[in-house]
């Protein structure tokens, strides 16, 4: 079996570019071959570089649960695989592109529909109706792109000159790493979601060392949420939730379900690659879906968004305006109900919601 | 060691400044020791209002620079016991002073007054920085307006994530007139977008604007109707616990089908 597996102060490599037989047989020999030298290999991280093999979320969490024991974690995936490389992203991985062509952009797969309706699996059927369709619009939304949840290290490794198998590389990708993790802890927190304490003490809220917090000391306009944690069970990113009213400016954007404990203020606005739901009054500018899910819903205690999207479809404030323009901007008349909004044959739909007999 | 309050709203014309001098000297009436420090460099229109602008000799930047002690830079209010005003500068812009020069200036105030009350320039930019630098508590000053709570709702996002401060909010130029017609924010709706406290109304007055314009400000007369709302919050700001001035926001109409209980 051509795999090579290098050990290298804290960072393990794994290298399957040249094995073609199948992932588990893969799986199984480096866990065994770890297994051997447990002692060598112990609280490490783990890179791995799987060339052009198509790599699936299911693919990573095999590997994830054969190296747990072992207090492995994969932190890396080197690939020159479109989807893999956009896969590694979205769960949060720092991934590394490393084929000929400058690495692929979200839009291109949004078009391909693979990935995001399966993200969504867990849904009873009663509410998938266009799951297997092709999602028509790609992310149309212009403005802030809804990148890559961690706003570490992004850029790609320097596509080098050398064959990929030349141990020079590896040493540089370790050095790489290594760097990273000794000089900048904040990197590491958003990259590989080791859990540590957050970086900065001053989480004024309390209750959560919220990302949104800890990034909105940058840019406001910008403030990535990295995922907290990487998921056990699913291969979509767990939900964040921000406790705490998110005011005028202030923008909170996860690649998941994002959940907002209090008031979203007009000018404010919520991003999420998965279902918004705000247990309070939703008046600012919500985006759920971000990534091409039509399926995300938004739902809210008081529903009155200055403007609503989903997926690629874009609501206007559901109420209207009333005759005074300007004044609907804040108040409205609400129904008084929380609502919850989807997309229901290419359109934006707002119904109430009905205790006991909601569509799923 | 004083409290140091700034006045701060993000949008401009609000009445910060207004609400300043006027507080400033209700604060004084109360028999606390004031200092009104106009942080808006450049800008300088605090000293007009409360009709000092002729005494004026040192200003802010002129304290902070050195070029006089503190003490002298102040000028005294001889209208009431103890009010003092440090003017800012006409000819110099924001970028003269910097955060850290304001705290050590108003930690110095502090040592010599009950209350420093610092009047911001509008925005949230480094004049903003300056007057919230050296706060201890922050007053937000908002109009009914949308584009007015919008900005305030704003300044209030970024104490948050900047500061320790709890904010409170005065809600100036409230017309209980245009409430009554549904065609203003009620104070409760203003309440629940910004979500923090409120330490008083001051309703829409002419009285405010006439006096302003004279350099008398309306809180030296405590017979106008309109003065009591400053004065109101000054004794808030000490810790008293007074009601709200009622205002006539429901109609006549409205209050009776209320009273039999409809």
């Amino acid at each position: 079996m051509s795999v090579r597996i290098i050990g290298r102060g804290g960072l393990t490599v794994v290298d399957v570019t040249g094995e073609k037989g199948a992932w588990r047989d893969i799986v199984n020999y480096v866990a065994g071959h770890i297994s051997k030298a447990q002692d060598f290999f112990r609280d490490e991280r783990l890179a791995l570089s799987v060339g052009d093999r198509q790599i699936t979320a299911a693919d990573l969490q095999l590997i994830h649960n054969a190296l747990r024991g072992q207090n492995i974690s994969v932190v890396a995936l080197h690939t020159s695989n479109p989807s893999s490389y956009l896969l590694a992203r979205d769960l949060g991985l720092e991934a590394v592109w490393e084929g000929p062509s400058p690495p692929p952009l979200r839009n291109e797969m949004g078009l391909k529909s693979g990935e995001a309706p399966q993200r969504f699996s867990h849904r009873p059927s009663g509410f998938s109706r266009s799951s297997s369709g092709p999602a028509s619009s790609g992310p149309i939304d212009t403005g802030p792109a809804p990148g890559p949840p961690p706003a570490a290290d992004r850029q790609p490794a320097p596509v080098s000159a050398d064959p990929p198998q030349t141990l020079g590389r590896w040493s540089q990708i370790a050095a790489r790493y290594q760097q990273s993790r000794e000089t900048d802890p904040e990197v590491e927190n958003a990259g590989t979601q080791k859990q540590d304490g957050p970086a900065q003490d001053d989480n004024r809220r309390g209750s959560e060392p919220s990302a949104v917090e800890e990034t909105a000391h940058n840019d406001d306009a910008a403030n990535l949420v990295p995922w907290s944690e990487a998921s056990d069970e699913d291969d979509e990113p767990p939900p964040f939730v921000h406790r705490g009213t998110l005011r005028s400016g202030q923008a909170c954007r996860h690649a998941g379900t994002v959940v907002i404990l209090g008031d979203v203020n007009p000018g404010a606005q919520v991003i999420g690659g998965g279902d918004v739901l705000v247990w309070g009054r939703l008046r600012g500018f919500v985006h759920a879906g971000a990534m091409g899910d039509e399926q995300a819903i938004v739902a809210a205690l008081d529903f009155e968004p200055v403007q609503l999207r989903i997926a690629g479809y874009i609501a206007m404030t559901p109420k209207g305006a009333s005759n005074n323009p300007g004044y609907w901007f804040w108040k409205r008349d609400s129904s008084g109900r929380p609502e919850v909004a989807r997309v229901v044959n290419e359109q934006i739909y707002v119904d109430p919601w009905d205790a006991g007999a909601s569509a799923w | 060691m004083g409290a140091v309050l700034t006045l701060t709203s993000g949008k401009g014309g609000v009445g910060k400044t207004t609400t300043t001098a006027n507080l400033g000297i209700a604060l004084a009436m109360a028999g606390q020791r004031v200092v009104v420090v106009d942080a808006d460099i450049g800008l300088r229109n605090l000293d007009i209002v409360m009709g000092l602008e002729s005494r004026v000799v040192y200003n802010l930047v002129d304290a902070i620079e050195g070029r006089c002690p503190v003490h002298e830079a102040l000028v005294r209010d001889r209208r009431v016991e103890e009010l003092y005003l440090l003017p800012s500068s006409q000819t110099r812009d924001k970028t003269a002073i910097a955060p850290d020069q304001m705290m050590t200036l108003c930690e110095e105030l502090s040592t010599i007054a009950d209350f420093v009350l610092i009047d911001s320039p509008a925005g949230i930019e480094l004049g903003f920085q300056n007057a919230i630098a050296a706060a201890s508590e922050v007053i937000i000053v908002t109009t009914p307006e949308v584009s007015a709570l919008r900005d305030a709702d704003k300044v209030i996002f970024l104490l948050e994530r900047d500061t320790e401060i709890q904010a409170r909010l005065v809600i100036n130029r409230y017309n209980p007139r245009l409430v009554r017609r549904k065609e203003m924010f009620t104070r409760n709706d203003i309440l629940s977008i910004l979500s923090i406290d409120l330490l008083g109304i001051v309703p829409e007055d002419d009285e405010i604007i006439v006096s302003a314009n004279k350099g008398w400000p309306v809180a030296l007369e405590r017979k106008k109707n309109v003065s009591r709302a400053y004065h109101n919050i000054a004794q808030r700001l000490l810790g008293y616990n007074v009601p709200l001035v009622p205002f006539k926001e429901i109609s006549w109409a409205e209050r009776l089908r209320r009273l039999i209980g409809l």
